[in-house]
């Protein structure tokens, strides 16, 4: 169909796409085999002969297998599912030479081990097929019925006394009785696995696909919960088996649940599940026997078949070449059909086996069916061609490593599609006649040729119309490298995956509907696809740019035939293009173009760009080391501190349960692509695989948000802002406190914009821009996001603003430094400031003489005093480390001139949460501040109600006289009448010696408290303002204050005691004295107590 | 000594200055007032107090922008309107905009202007985020005139950190998390959102495209058509289509359009349009007509 808009011609049908596909090669006729036969080479190489091939590639292995003097081979074809194993052989096949050779090609087929003995049957010669006679009978039962004897032989087969010759594990058998297990009617019931071997065995329903028919260990895992409830009802030791099975199963679950295949399983971890690993062995080992009465085939029958045909043919001097597609189409025969095909009569010399012709067998397997292999067939590998290399893995395919070695394979595909096979088989024919005749090429003959190469490009001659060389190598790389164990990327998988879907779509080419949904199939990754693979910007330029509509399938196309990391106009070989394609090639599927700036437009645009982003790394890499840009405060720091959190990779992956399995299951997927899946997926689900790695870089972020503009100091940001508290939603479960980030759009952008522009080495200008911009907004809103955050956990102001507590520790430092003396509200401004900084000193106001609310709050900030002012320093540090002396001092200063003026702390705003864990000593001076305000007023009024009832206390008692004065007669007193009655108020008078020497010792400053006494009296010339009456208290002198009047006080309480023993003595002393003498006497003593009155 | 030549007059400390002494209510000598940022204290017995000269680039910077100045040996607030580190940050923007060419500061906006200018001529940002320290001030010196008080040239690389540090301080660029580095970005987003809201009641609303770029490019003149902007031009000898907007505005715009507070519209006839650096990411990429959505900046 030709439209003379269009640069090309629809050149085939789809009904020709669908006869020349076939899903094996095998399948098809000859013709198409020929016409897309890709040679094959870049093989490896191995085996015991394999010094013989000359070079790696097909020629070299013919000519080396089928050499003429050649008595016998062995030679394995090693390669994935769908490698190109079957297309060797067949190559082999179709090129065979030597005449004389009875060759016998036996096709993968349906994949049972009754066709491919049917196959065996129907390709050797007539006098060969009574020998299929007596091989076997097969049974009339169901599928399910044959699985049921299947695993009753089994049971059977499992007792120790079963086998006349010993296989080895009849002690475990004897030990274990898994026979019992076995034979039990719910396994009978319910366990699935025998049924599956029974299944595959039987072709897998066409879709086998080279599985091996074997138990692995994920039928273990199946047998474990019925092992659970079989074990109530079995003895010992088979009871003991289920158990073991039972608790080993859920081990192996978990393993499953992590993609690992059954094989990689045993292979790495068999030492995890002892018994069932043993189990699985024992029951493989008699599989082929349980199988082969089931399905009604002999293994003596197919030996002595080979050995009669071999017979035969060694009569008429014939060799036997055998070429076998798939070795798993005969398992259940597999043992004894390799023990026919190594048997090599020449070099055993056995007379009684030389009667047998020559063999040379050629067989694919899979390179898990070759780990299976016992070693002894190893050993007697002649040759090996090895299809693929593993790097830990699936094998690749040698011959698609190259990008123009796939192209060149589709190529040869689409020739042959459009030609059809009504052409092809033409050619066949001529094929016999000439062999140099060239398959049929219809571009060479049309007259879009050159507008459609143009467009899309053409190897050897052959147009890539729909495709490009581009989107062949795109829909490669988006094929998956391990579907549960096979890949995808290989010949076969080409075919089916990517040829196949594309070119059913010639309608949909015609009515403009080209790319449909259908070329995705289940084969490409899903982070390939066409609603995962695109970079957020293109996303968003086909958002603003295609209708509705019209997206999905201009996603598709960009996907695959263009560059879906890339939203940039360039040009490609002079061609204007965007995301990697050109106009024409948006034009001729009726996609629209979207506009560039046309001066922007140049050539290698990510080639400068990678060029320039090295010079941006290093500079700002030189920005980092200098933390004047950066970090405000710590500009003379040469070195910046990152947070612990960030030492460690920004990205990393948090150990899983269960190990990955020991493939590299996403080696198709960079890490940059993981972890931008993994954002889109928790943009659209609401989880992440790997939350922590995230979470440390939404912190990482976060952190470095300049704390300043949200109104906190940096120290309290980090305080409340905490890396176990920083979470993107669905990441931790809901938590009061945590700062969740909600799954927004921005955020998404925004740390995908983070992660492009740390990973993404080649990037246009034009991208840097987008992802700049989106890490700017997100930045910009992430702000305001913990600035709301922060307003949750720290108590808000009435005007809204996040309340600081420098204010609050600053003035507890100030009130406990008052009420210590130590500081005065009417001393300098600065070295108010070095005060409520600097370490604590000594007191100065006698505390312990104080007032108890003035003790009491003292007492209360004791605890607190050094913390606050650690805090404090912390708070309003200019250097990331509080050090270096320099502050903020706003906050301080302001706080310090309101504390002075008004000797009140500042407003607390109401909070209802609690100030608990880093931040308990900024809680504590809330609750400091709040007490001091509702008691500062009561605690100055008790502490001068104290004082002024010391004071006049001790002016009564001094009854006018000086302090020093009274305190000497007293003593005179006290010393007298003591001396005259000795031991009367003995107590009173040695407290009185005692205490009144210490004031004489320590001499006291009686003039102050003789003019506090004084100015008590006088109110109007006390301080009015709560600051400066609280520090003129405190400049009181408390202490001898209270020892002075206390002293004063005991003197009165000495001498009134005194007084009544004088009295006394003096009424005693009448009985027997003169009335003269006792006169004089009690006048001594009354004088001399009453000296003090 | 102009501000860059003070790279230790950091806008913290400078702020720690004017807050201190306006909250002291009072003028101060010079000693009491370095001692605002510096006082010198005891901890665990060890004197923590910075080096003089450190502390003093700060009162220098605080002098050089006109915020204090000293009247009988004393120091006092001569910007009295800062009550906030936004007020600041107001200030200091006016300040700088009240350079006289070729002075010592009016370096600040000249070298801006003059990213805004090259990123008009050159239509991306890549390049600011791409050059080396050293060949950026080779290329931002050739668009900058005058010399410092000290001889030495407007612009190196000992003052380019300094220079983006002020910028980012007014508004005219932000550090980008991106991994553990923290590249400039030359966003003017929040200098002109601020502008902006400032202007909010008085502004005519919406307003045609050109009488926007007319009130952005008066309120940042160093902004597209603005008058530093053109004198920017005028050293490059570069001549700058009126219509399309420079790197750095685009990506302003771009960002306050995206914070919602900022609505730009092509309606009707478009001969009269801006243009944007162009980015099929976005609808459309020129605007003759723009609504200030407002309410916060």
């Amino acid at each position: 169909m030709i439209s003379p808009d269009k640069p090309f011609r629809l050149c085939w049908t789809t009904e020709q796409a669908r006869s020349v596909f076939r899903t094996e090669a095998l399948e098809g006729d000859d013709a198409v085999f020929l016409a897309t036969h890709t040679p094959i080479s870049g093989f490896e190489i191995a085996g015991r002969d394999a010094q013989q091939f000359e070079s790696r590639n097909e020629e070299a292995v013919l000519e080396t297998l089928s050499e003429p003097s050649r008595r016998h081979a062995f030679c394995v074809v090693q390669g994935e599912p769908g490698s190109g194993k079957s297309h060797l052989i067949r190559w082999l096949s179709v090129n065979w030479p030597g005449e004389n050779d009875l060759k016998l090609l036996l096709r993968r087929a349906d994949g049972s081990l009754e066709g491919a003995l049917s196959q065996l049957s129907q390709r050797l010669p007539d006098e060969f097929q009574e020998l299929f006679e007596g091989l076997g009978v097969r049974q009339k039962a169901s599928t399910q019925g044959r699985a049921n004897n299947f695993l009753s032989t089994l049971a059977n087969a499992l007792d120790p006394e079963h086998y006349d010759e010993k296989l080895g594990d009849e002690e475990w058998c004897a030990t274990h009785d898994p026979s019992s297990l076995l034979r039990h009617d719910y396994v009978r019931k319910g366990w699935q696995a025998p049924l599956r071997i029974l299944t595959l065995l039987e072709g897998g329903d066409g879709e086998r696909n080279s599985a091996s028919a074997s138990f692995d260990l994920y039928d273990i895992a199946d047998l474990g919960p019925i092992a659970r409830r079989a074990k109530l009802m079995l003895e010992s030791p088979g009871k003991d088996l289920a158990r073991r099975i039972e608790h080993e199963a859920i081990k192996i679950e978990e393993y499953r649940e992590a993609k690992w295949t059954p094989l990689e399983l045993a292979s790495e971890k068999s030492a995890e599940f002892p018994v069932s690993t043993e189990l699985l062995e024992v029951l493989n080992r008699r599989r082929n026997d349980s199988i082969q009465s089931v399905i009604g085939v002999s293994a003596q029958g197919l030996k002595v078949l080979f050995r009669k045909v071999r017979q035969e043919l060694q009569k008429r001097g014939q060799r036997l070449v055998l070429l076998l597609e798939d070795i798993t189409s005969w398992e259940g025969l597999d043992d004894s059909l390799i023990d026919v095909l190594v048997f090599n009569a020449e070099a055993r010399g056995d007379e009684a086996e030389d009667d047998v012709c020559p063999l040379i067998s050629i067989v694919g397997v899979t390179p898990a069916y070759y780990q299976q292999l016992k070693p002894n067939y190893r050993q007697r590998i002649t040759h090996e061609v090895i299809l693929g290399t593993s790097t830990g893995g699936l094998q690749d395919v040698a011959m698609l490593r190259q990008s123009g070695e796939r192209t060149a394979f589709v190529s040869r595909y689409l020739a042959a599609v459009r030609a059809g096979p009504a052409a092809l088989r033409s050619w066949r024919n001529d094929l016999t006649t000439a062999s140099d005749v060239q398959a049929p090429n219809v571009c060479i003959a049309c007259e879009k040729q050159e507008s459609c190469f143009s467009v899309f490009g053409s190897c050897n001659g052959v147009g890539l119309f729909p495709f490009t060389e581009n989107s062949i190598g795109r829909f490669f790389e988006a094929l998956k490298v391990d579907d549960n164990g096979q890949s995808w990327r290989t010949p076969r998988g080409i075919l089916q995956a990517v040829l196949n879907p594309v070119l059913q779509q010639a309608d949909e080419i015609v009515e403009g509907q080209f790319p449909g949904p259908l070329i995705e199939t289940s084969a490409i990754e899903n982070n390939k696809k066409s609603d995962a693979v695109l970079s957020a910007r293109l996303e968003r330029v086909i958002e603003a740019q295609i209708d509705e509509t019209e997206r999905d399938r201009y996603k598709r196309f960009v996907a695959y035939w263009g560059n879906p990391d890339s939203a940039d106009h360039t040009t490609i070989d002079d061609v204007i293009a965007f995301a990697g394609t050109t106009r024409p090639q948006y034009e001729a599927f009726t996609l629209p173009w979207v506009d560039g700036d046309a001066e922007r437009i140049k050539h290698s645009e990510v080639a400068k760009s990678q060029e320039t982003r090295v010079a941006a790394l290093q500079q700002t890499d030189k920005s980092i080391a200098s933390p004047v840009i950066f970090e405000p405060g710590t500009v003379e720091n040469e070195q910046r501190t990152e947070p612990k959190r960030q030492e460690t990779p920004a990205i990393q992956t948090a150990p899983p349960k269960v190990q990955r399995p020991p493939r590299a299951r996403n080696q198709t997927r960079s890490q940059r692509e993981t972890m931008r899946d993994d954002l889109r997926n928790w943009a659209k689900s609401g989880s992440l695989s790997n939350p922590s790695a995230w979470n440390d870089e939404l912190y990482s972020i976060i952190s470095r948000i300049d704390a300043r503009k949200l109104g906190v100091s940096p120290y309290l940001f980090k305080r409340v802002v905490t890396p176990e508290m920083v979470n993107l939603e669905g990441t931790k479960a809901a938590k009061r406190g945590y700062f969740t980030v909600e799954a927004k759009d921005w955020v998404r952008l925004g740390l995908e914009a983070g992660l492009e522009l740390q990973l993404q080495p080649e990037m246009s200008s034009d991208d840097r821009a987008f992802f700049l911009r989106n890490l700017s907004v997100m930045t910009s809103r992430l702000a305001e996001e913990t600035k709301r955050y922060l307003k949750t956990r720290l108590p808000v102001t009435v005007s809204g603003e996040i309340w600081s507590p420098v204010s609050s520790v600053a003035q507890v430092i100030l009130a406990r430094s008052w009420l210590r003396g130590v500081l005065s509200p009417e001393a300098p401004l600065i070295e108010q400031i070095r005060h409520v900084l600097s370490d604590e000193v000594a007191p100065k106001s006698d505390p312990s003489s104080r007032s108890k609310p003035w003790q009491r709050w003292l007492e209360k900030t004791d605890p607190w005093h050094d913390k606050l002012r650690e805090e404090l320093r912390s708070l309003i540090a200019l250097s990331e480390d509080g050090r270096h002396g320099m502050i903020g001092s706003g906050e301080l200063v302001a706080a310090i001139t309101r504390m002075n003026a008004s000797g009140r702390m500042d407003e607390l705003p109401e909070f209802e949460g609690k100030l608990s864990g880093t931040l308990t000593p900024i809680g504590a001076a809330y609750d400091l501040a709040e007490e001091w305000n509702s008691e500062c007023t009561k605690l100055q009024s008790i502490e001068f109600q104290q004082i002024r009832d010391r004071c006049e206390a001790l002016a009564r008692t001094l009854r006018g006289r000086s302090i020093s004065e009274h305190l000497k007669r007293a003593d005179q007193v006290i010393s007298s009448v003591s001396t005259l009655l000795p031991g009367k108020a003995h107590d009173l008078v040695s407290e009185w010696k005692q205490d009144h020497n210490e004031i004489q010792t320590a001499s006291p400053d009686f003039v102050s408290l003789q003019q506090l006494i004084v100015a008590m009296e006088d109110e109007a010339s006390h301080p009015a303002e709560l600051p400066q009456r609280l520090s003129w208290f405190a400049s009181l002198p408390a202490r001898d204050l209270q020892e002075i009047n206390g002293l004063a006080q005991l003197g009165e309480r000495t001498v009134s005691a005194l007084l009544e023993h004088a009295r006394d003595t003096v009424g005693e002393g009448g009985e027997g004295q003169s009335l003269s003498s006792l006169k004089q006497i009690g006048k001594k003593l009354v004088l001399a107590a009453g000296e003090n009155r | 000594m102009s501000v860059l030549s003070r790279p230790q007059g950091t806008p913290d400390r400078v702020w720690s200055l004017i807050s201190g002494l306006r909250s002291a209510k009072f003028d101060m000598t010079p000693e009491d007032f370095l001692g605002l940022l510096n006082p010198g204290y005891s901890r665990a017995g060890v004197t923590e107090i910075a080096k003089t000269n450190l502390a003093s680039d700060a009162t220098g910077v605080a002098n050089a922008l006109g915020l204090v100045e000293r009247e009988n040996s004393l120091v006092c607030l001569k910007v009295t309107d800062i009550e906030t580190l936004d007020d600041l940050r107001d200030a200091v923007h006016r300040s700088l905009l009240t350079c006289q060419e070729g002075t010592p500061d009016a370096v600040i906006l000249d070298a801006y202007s003059w990213l805004v200018a090259e990123s008009h001529k050159r239509k991306e940002l890549d390049w600011i985020l791409a050059t080396r320290a050293d060949a950026l001030v080779d290329m931002m010196s050739a668009g900058l005139i005058g010399e410092d008080d000290d001889g030495s040239r407007p612009m190196n690389t000992t003052k380019l950190p300094a220079l983006r540090r002020w910028l980012e301080f007014i508004g005219l660029g932000v550090f980008l998390p991106i991994g553990k580095q923290t590249p400039f970005y030359p966003s003017a987003a929040k200098r002109i959102s601020v502008e902006l809201e400032r202007e909010m009641n008085s502004a005519s609303n919406p307003m045609t495209g050109i009488e926007f770029l007319g009130l952005v490019s008066t309120l940042c003149p160093y902004l597209d058509q603005g008058l530093l902007f053109r004198r920017a031009c005028e050293r490059i000898g570069y001549t700058a289509d009126p219509r399309q907007l420079s790197a750095i505005a685009t990506v302003s715009l771009r960002e306050i359009e995206a914070q919602g507070l900022i609505e730009f519209n092509l309606v009707g006839d478009s001969s009269d349009a801006i243009s944007f650096i162009h980015d099929p990411s976005f609808k459309t990429n020129s605007f003759n007509q723009v609504k200030l959505i407002g309410g916060k900046s």
